[in-house]
């Protein structure tokens, strides 16, 4: 690509592709990241977008848990064929219901209705209408209001750009291990590439695992072929197969014929026959929790009650958790249904695709997870304003500002701070729209993206330097008076929810603050730079300084 | 308390290694180590670095313990960057305290046979 024919070294050729792949999609990766990066504690952010859901306090105590809301789903589901119970978790306050009424002949989801209850009480809670974290976790890889299939595919492309900048990344990166540790602050240019390297050297792992099971998870959609010629399209067969068989079982609760007779005529008190149960699931897992309680024909003859262990202790092994399931009547243990087997495909498979998922470990695994997706979000930053600040020579030289550099320099700002300011936005919207409105969850949305589209506005309209610095104040007053309003509109604020104990909830109001002081660094740090460059300019005025990014 | 040992144990071995290196040797120590003691360091680096594995091995299991061991590694390297940026004298104190923590966690299952042996 040299204009002068020398021969190019292959790291100047990959110096080449490393910014041009990294400029294109850099944006887009940007996004990918920061949604994605919040997405781990998606559960916990839609948690904090139902603050009516924030009164439901578990007592800690299982079986009075258990039989609060079997005693709720009697009133709440008389006639149903099967109750299935998700309980509290410490990303869940509240026990999520769902069941199926006889009439319903739909199979699968749609004949399945579901609520909220209390888990001290066992009432049902109706939260307020929205997206939540979903939201977020959607948008990371579906984008928005455009057909799933295009969507996919833009990110998947993206991915694999991702892939090839990590590559030639690495082989560009002139002194990989002498520059290990390195970060020498306050020299421009030299700063943010140490920067970019250091975010991008010390969590590679986390860079190449992500990316990898990124491409892994849209496979389905990228490389569509081998499936549709082995399964002839019938793309259920395939996922049927691939889960390893119908693992029976868990919410549907289909009953089983051929058991033995009944030995039950009159209905059974779940709450008394619930007990024992419990105790010898502790017993048989023990240091594991149980996490869903499934009733077959409650109420019925022949009932049967299945409990299901809370997750997987092992990657190899996505959902295939303990089963143990009860004579309701009689309280003797019916079946052990074993999890399916796995083939060793689906278990690389299920290695890298849950790690990319993060909900199989405790806190501490997720929250490495995000913290390295923070990092990750850091590198494609600071490579972004890299960018920038490698051409500034070339702009004082010129003595003006390409037409491109100001394209790439503004769309910085719009993407770096605006989509802090759209998420907080976001947030925002769903506690000052009203809880009944109308299409509030829509609108919810269209807030993040007026937002977004505003700061958009703004950094082109405004000079760069002033731009960043706005918006950046602007971000962080958004994210810092958060965790105030949270109490006001009717949620747990910081106080009584770590008095209460709810971590997820406390836990989003606190990186809401730590947000707010990134972007406040930020600007205190722009606002330094700003007056230390004005100073030293008053003598010469005349001098032709361009408007400079950090 | 698993965490922290793992976090603990590497930054102690990315210290040591980051000692080995000629940019960072002068923030760590006085002088230029010896070539002896140079190649030490190295090689106690990555066998301290092979020991953390085993904590995250034994608390998680292999494919979640392998990902919390980087993840930790990560950040201990990421804290350790930030020091010999900004406090590379505070290194020292850090490592000592670490030592000593660390000491103490795994004399812990010792204490539990002292009540036994005393009178």
């Amino acid at each position: 690509m040299r204009i002068d024919h020398k021969p190019e070294g292959i790291r100047q050729s990959m110096s080449w592709l490393h910014t041009w792949t990294g400029i294109v999609l850099g944006w887009l990766l940007y996004v990918i990241f920061f949604t994605g990066t919040l997405s781990y504690f998606q559960d916990e952010i839609s948690l904090w977008m139902k603050p009516e859901l924030h009164r439901s306090v578990p007592t800690g105590d299982v079986d009075q848990t258990v039989q609060a809301t079997l005693a709720g789903m009697h009133t709440l589901a008389p006639n149903a064929t099967a109750w299935t119970l998700n309980l509290p978790t410490e990303r869940r306050t509240t026990v999520a219901a769902s069941w199926r009424e006889p009439g319903s002949e739909n199979a699968g989801r749609a004949g399945t209705k579901r609520a909220e209850l209390d888990a001290a009480t066992g009432e049902q809670i109706t939260p307020r209408e929205t997206r939540g974290g979903g939201f977020l976790y959607r948008f990371h890889f579906e984008l928005h209001s455009m057909p799933r299939a295009v969507s996919r595919w833009i990110v998947g492309i993206a991915t694999m750009f991702m892939l090839v900048a990590i590559i030639s990344g690495v082989i560009t990166h002139k002194k990989i291990f002498t520059d290990f540790f390195t970060f020498r602050p306050r020299k421009g240019q030299r700063s943010w590439l140490d920067a970019h390297n250091v975010t991008a050297v010390l969590a590679l792992p986390f860079h190449v695992m992500i990316t990898f099971s990124g491409l892994l998870l849209l496979m389905g959609t990228l490389m569509a072929w081998p499936v549709d010629a082995v399964y002839q399209g019938d793309r259920q067969a395939y996922n049927a197969e691939r889960r390893g068989g119908g693992g029976g079982g868990g919410g549907d609760g289909a009953p089983r014929r051929g058991t033995r007779p009944m030995a039950d005529a009159q209905p059974v008190d779940l709450a008394v026959a619930i007990v024992p149960m419990l105790a010898e699931a502790k017993a048989q897992w023990p240091g594991r929790a149980v996490g869903t309680v499934t009733v077959n024909k409650p109420g019925k003859p022949g009932a049967t009650i299945e409990l299901r262990e809370h997750g997987s202790e092992s990657l190899l092994s996505r959902g295939a958790a303990r089963r143990l399931r009860f004579d309701a009547a009689t309280g003797t243990l019916r079946e052990q249904p074993a999890p399916a087997p796995q083939s060793a495909a689906n278990a690389i498979y299920n290695v890298v695709v849950v790690a990319h998922l993060g909900d199989f470990a405790g806190p501490t695994v997720r929250w490495l997870l995000f913290l390295s997706g923070v990092a990750g979000t850091a590198m494609v930053g600071t490579g972004l304003v890299l960018w920038v600040v490698k051409r500034l020579p070339e702009r004082r030289k010129l003595g003006r500002t390409p037409w491109g550099h100001h394209l790439v320099e503004k769309s910085n700002i719009a993407v770096i701070t605006g989509l802090a300011m759209a998420t907080a936005g976001y947030f925002w919207l769903n506690r000052l729209l009203p809880a009944d409105m109308a299409g509030r969850t829509g609108w919810e949305i269209n807030g993040f993206f007026i937002v977004w589209l505003a700061s958009l506005v703004h950094a082109v309209l405004r000079p760069a330097r002033a731009a960043w610095i706005e918006q950046s104040i602007g971000a962080a007053v958004l994210f810092a008076l958060l965790p105030l309003l949270n109490p006001l509109t009717g949620g747990h604020g910081l106080v009584s929810s770590l008095v209460l104990g709810q971590l997820s909830i406390a836990g989003v109001d606190l990186a809401m603050l730590a947000l707010a002081s990134i972007f406040a660094t930020i600007a205190a740090h722009l606002i330094g730079k700003a007056r230390k460059t004005a100073a030293p300019a008053r003598p010469a005025p005349a001098a032709p300084s361009a408007p400079v990014t950090p | 308390m698993m965490t922290f040992l793992i976090f603990g144990l590497c930054y102690l071995a990315m210290t040591m290694i980051s000692a080995t290196m000629s940019r960072h040797q002068h923030q760590l120590l006085a002088s230029v180590p010896a070539p002896r003691l140079v190649q030490g360091l190295r090689y106690g680096g990555w066998l301290v670095l092979a020991v953390a594995l085993a904590p995250a091995l034994r608390t998680w299991g292999v494919s979640v313990g392998i990902a919390a061991w980087l993840g930790l590694l990560t950040f201990a390297c990421l804290a350790l960057a930030l020091q010999l940026t900004y406090r590379p004298r505070s290194i020292w104190r850090c490592s000592l305290a670490l030592i000593a923590l660390i000491a103490l966690i795994a004399l812990m299952p010792l204490a539990r046979l002292l009540p036994a042996t005393l009178p």
